[in-house]
């Protein structure tokens, strides 16, 4: 046991390495995402002064800060869109899924190699550009505290590692259903508001903000969003990381559970 | 024109009766479009509730306005679903198939490659539309229906349009899968907000460039009996056809060009 | 239709064509910051490199190449698919560049790898489909239905959906359908691969009496000897773009014949007892003037108890052609 896991690290590496290369290499599809990502970020910077310009009680949170969130939410929502559900239930309906299986790495390790590597790519080369641009043009912050930019990084690969877990999940249904795409779109249109990434816990209507505090989502976007505009501070930094974690370790043991029962039955059927 | 709607009948037909067989896969598809166009209007609706409206716009306007995006968007993914596509499409040779076919790519890939889910965007667009004149009840005149009509089709071509230019990437064996995307998600995200809470840089860029603003925006302001409040006056209000036309010029231009250079370049 | 193009000569002109392929070197070379910003080698491929040759009407022709040698590149050429980078080539007298939808409509493609049919609806669905593409009228698409129907065995495979079919009975759906609008060009990539060897032989022979009762014309790229030398009369042999042997079968198995050997097994008493006998190996070459008197001669020295051909077969002279070609 102890053999096979330290032998399935070089092979994690190797996977991540390659998708975050698969990635640099689509130029048009980079410089369309920095191009695209800009002129959000520059719509989220004017829409949010034009939210504050009408006539409602005072937010809390300064405006300069709240732009800082819109643009770091839309760039950490486009770095977390992979197309691994695609891919994978492709996979699975053609029944290639099977050189997968076979091969002496976790599946779900595997999956999380492509799936980090095409997410630290696109963070590198689309996120960091447009946040760059925005930092010179528009109202974009640095983090809000020393402990703040520390803390940032970590939490947003929490952040990442639980929306991998979540993408494990919808694509385990597969096994299931053929088809599995509809899920991710829809996915795809909870997301921004979901984990908090295009509208903050707190200005969601009372009950609502509180009840998705609960679910594991806010985990992806809003709490290192909120960490690092300075939102959540000092202890509540460390509860917010723990929860995070917390989430990975549930979500990520609950894919691998399912996953094995998948892969018996599919062994069983034959596919 | 007999053949060829003939021929666009008979697939939506084979198209149809071919998705049916799946119905889990047709249920899945379409409900799961649906809830992406509901979730990201329910974004807006969060934010704007909450501020109680941007530049003087109210709930019911917005909402109105981002339906009429997503019945475009709508008709796009189901229509032209082989174009946003398109890199998938010349890369696995089906190019090659409809090129030694004796019709345009144009006439084959719509009704070859349709696609029900975009009936999701449809229906949801549908229900925001009727959801925000329930709240802003739009001006009734007899030109009402009419113009809804032309702003639909301009703003089903508009997209249309931007989105043969990136897929016209393409046919120089470039990878662009995730622009299409880009461009999908950008529009909504920007059709989601009246075009006048942006700076004038992106006011221009949204009318001239990418002029999404002619989808709902500047054409809905005539249903709600506004002045221009942005950054180009009264005569925009009108041009959403205009607008459409210019665009898919471009737009079928560029794709023409494509096709040329993928005959001279090819595959191996 | 087809009574005319067969009036007025070639169907096919092929004029030094030529068509290059600028290709990227080393495709994942992605530059110091992994963005390719760096300018990328470029190498000119010749695909296609000065071809002259002319197809006959209602004949069937052989494409045979190694992979890479530029098969597909001529197909996609005679369907106007890619566009030459020069010299031409003319189907029916148009380039098909030029005219596509003209040249297109006379010709018919089967894809062995590809379908052209809706995979889960009924054959009869996607040919009705074909028909409004091509724009085949009622009435002529009802004839041509009944016949292909009756020659290609479809009768009841009609209302069932290719999923539902077995390999053989699709290639025979796709045969059908890339005939409906009645082309006088039919153009056959691999249509056999995978094939066992009844639907193999049952494909053939289909072809051959299309060929001969319909008077199509076929070109028929395949890496199955077989095929080509049983479906067709010529054959071009295409190697790095450029025509390694290009004419009758039969000329090609004459040179075939050069390598062909007899192998006699020959019991040969040893003296010793009436018994006791040893078996010895006689090659005969099969082409050289003096066969005859060595059968003789072999026959006059013990009974021949076993007799088998060796080497020589298409394939064998084919791979030697194309081995010599490389080196």
């Amino acid at each position: 046991m102890i053999h096979n896991r330290t032998s399935s690290l070089a092979p994690f590496l190797a996977i991540t390495q390659l998708h975050a290369r698969r990635t640099l290499v689509a130029r048009v599809d980079i410089l369309s995402n920095i191009a695209f990502g800009v002129l959000l970020a520059y719509g989220l910077a004017f829409l949010w002064q034009a939210l504050y310009r009408a006539e409602f009680v005072p937010p809390t949170v300064p405006i300069d800060r709240m732009v800082t969130y819109a643009i770091l939410g839309s760039v950490v929502t486009t770095s977390l869109q992979t197309g691994i559900v695609y891919y994978a239930n492709w996979r699975i309906r053609t029944g290639d899924i099977i050189f997968d299986i076979l091969r002496p790495i976790n599946w779900q390790v595997s999956l999380l190699g492509d799936f980090f590597g095409t997410v630290i790519a696109q963070f590198v080369a689309v996120a960091l550009p447009v946040v760059a641009i925005s930092a010179v043009f528009l109202d974009f912050r640095p983090p809000a505290s020393t402990v703040a930019a520390l803390v940032f990084g970590p939490s947003l690969i929490l952040g990442a590692l639980v929306s991998y877990s979540i993408v494990f999940l919808i694509l385990l249904l597969a096994f299931r259903y053929t088809q599995v795409g509809g899920i991710e779109s829809a996915m795809r249109g909870f997301r921004p508001l979901l984990t908090g990434a295009l509208v903050p816990l707190w200005f969601l209507p009372g009950g609502v903000g509180t009840a998705m505090e609960q679910l594991p989502f806010p985990a992806i976007a809003f709490t290192p969003l909120s960490i690092y505009i300075g939102e959540t501070e000092g202890a509540d930094i460390w509860v917010a990381l723990a929860r995070q974690a917390g989430w990975a370790v549930v979500l990520l043991a609950t894919g691998a559970y399912f996953a094995r029962r998948g892969m018996h039955k599919l062994s069983i059927q034959g596919g | 024109m007999g053949t060829y709607l003939a021929l666009q009948m008979a697939y939506l037909h084979i198209g149809l009766k071919s998705a049916l067989q799946y119905r889990v896969n047709f249920v899945g598809g379409v409900l799961g479009l649906l809830t992406h166009s509901l979730f990201a209007a329910l974004g807006g609706i969060v934010l704007i509730d909450r501020f109680g409206g941007v530049e003087g716009w109210e709930l019911g306007q917005i909402v109105f306005m981002f339906g009429l995006t997503r019945i475009q968007t709508g008709v796009i993914y189901s229509v032209f679903r082989g174009i946003v596509g398109w890199e998938f499409y010349v890369q696995e040779g089906f190019v090659d198939r409809y090129l030694v076919r004796p019709r345009g790519l144009l006439t084959q890939v719509p009704g070859a490659e349709f696609d029900v889910s975009g009936f999701g965007p449809m229906i949801a667009g549908a229900g925001l539309v009727a959801f925000g004149a329930a709240i802003s009840p739009p001006n009734l005149t007899w030109w009402l229906v009419p113009w809804l009509a032309v702003v639909i089709s301009s703003g089903i071509v508009i997209q249309l349009s931007l989105t043969m230019i990136v897929a016209s990437f393409a046919f120089y064996n470039v990878q662009m899968g995730a622009a299409t995307n880009s461009l999908e998600r950008t529009a909504w995200q920007m059709n989601l907000f009246p075009a006048s809470a942006y700076s004038a840089g992106v006011q221009a860029l949204i009318t001239v460039a990418l002029p999404w603003a002619f989808m709902a925006f500047y054409p809905a302001h005539l249903l709600y009996g506004r002045d221009s409040d942005g950054l180009f006056g009264s005569p925009v209000l009108y041009l959403s056809p205009v607008a459409a036309m210019a665009a898919f010029a471009v737009g079928y231009g560029v794709w023409r060009r494509g096709i040329r250079k993928y005959q001279g370049m090819g595959g191996m | 239709m087809r009574e005319d193009s067969s009036a007025t000569g070639p169907i096919i002109v092929a004029n030094q064509l030529t068509r290059h392929y600028k290709v990227q070197k080393n495709a994942l070379k992605t530059g110091r910051f992994g963005l390719g910003l760096v300018r990328r080698e470029m190498e000119i491929v010749k695909a296609i490199d000065d071809l002259n040759f002319t197809i006959e009407p209602a004949t069937a022709v052989g494409l045979i190449g190694l992979n890479g040698a530029g098969k597909s590149t001529l197909l996609k050429l005679i369907t106007g698919v890619l566009v030459p980078t020069s010299g031409e080539v003319l189907v029916g007298g148009l380039q098909p560049s030029e005219h596509r939808k003209e040249v297109v409509r006379n010709i018919g493609v089967v894809f062995g790898h590809r379908s052209q049919l809706w995979w889960d609806v009924p054959l009869i669905d996607s040919l009705n489909v074909l028909r409004l593409i091509y724009s085949v009228d009622e009435k002529d698409y009802k004839q041509r239905l009944q016949s292909l129907t009756d020659l290609l065995e479809m009768g009841d495979l009609l209302p069932r959906a290719p999923r539902q079919l077995s390999l053989g009975q699709r290639v025979r759906g796709e045969i059908m359908a890339s005939l409906l609008h009645g082309p006088n060009l039919l153009i056959l990539d691999e249509p056999t691969v995978g094939l066992d060897i009844i639907a193999k032989a049952k494909i053939r022979r289909l072809i051959r009496s299309l060929i001969e009762e319909e008077g199509v014309t076929v070109i028929l790229a395949s890496h199955e000897v077989s095929d080509i030398e049983e479906i067709c009369e010529r054959t071009i042999l295409l190697h790095e773009g450029r025509i390694l042997y290009e004419g009758t079968i039969e000329a090609l198995k004459a040179q075939a014949n050069v390598e062909r050997s007899l192998v006699l097994d020959v019991e040969r008493g040893t003296g010793q007892g009436s018994d006791d006998v040893v078996v010895e190996q006689v090659t005969i070459p099969l082409s050289g003037n003096d066969t005859a008197r060595r059968l003789a001669e072999v026959a006059s020295l013990g009974t021949v108890s076993g007799a088998q051909v060796t080497g020589g077969s298409l394939e064998v002279i084919l791979a030697r052609l194309f081995d010599e070609a490389t080196n």
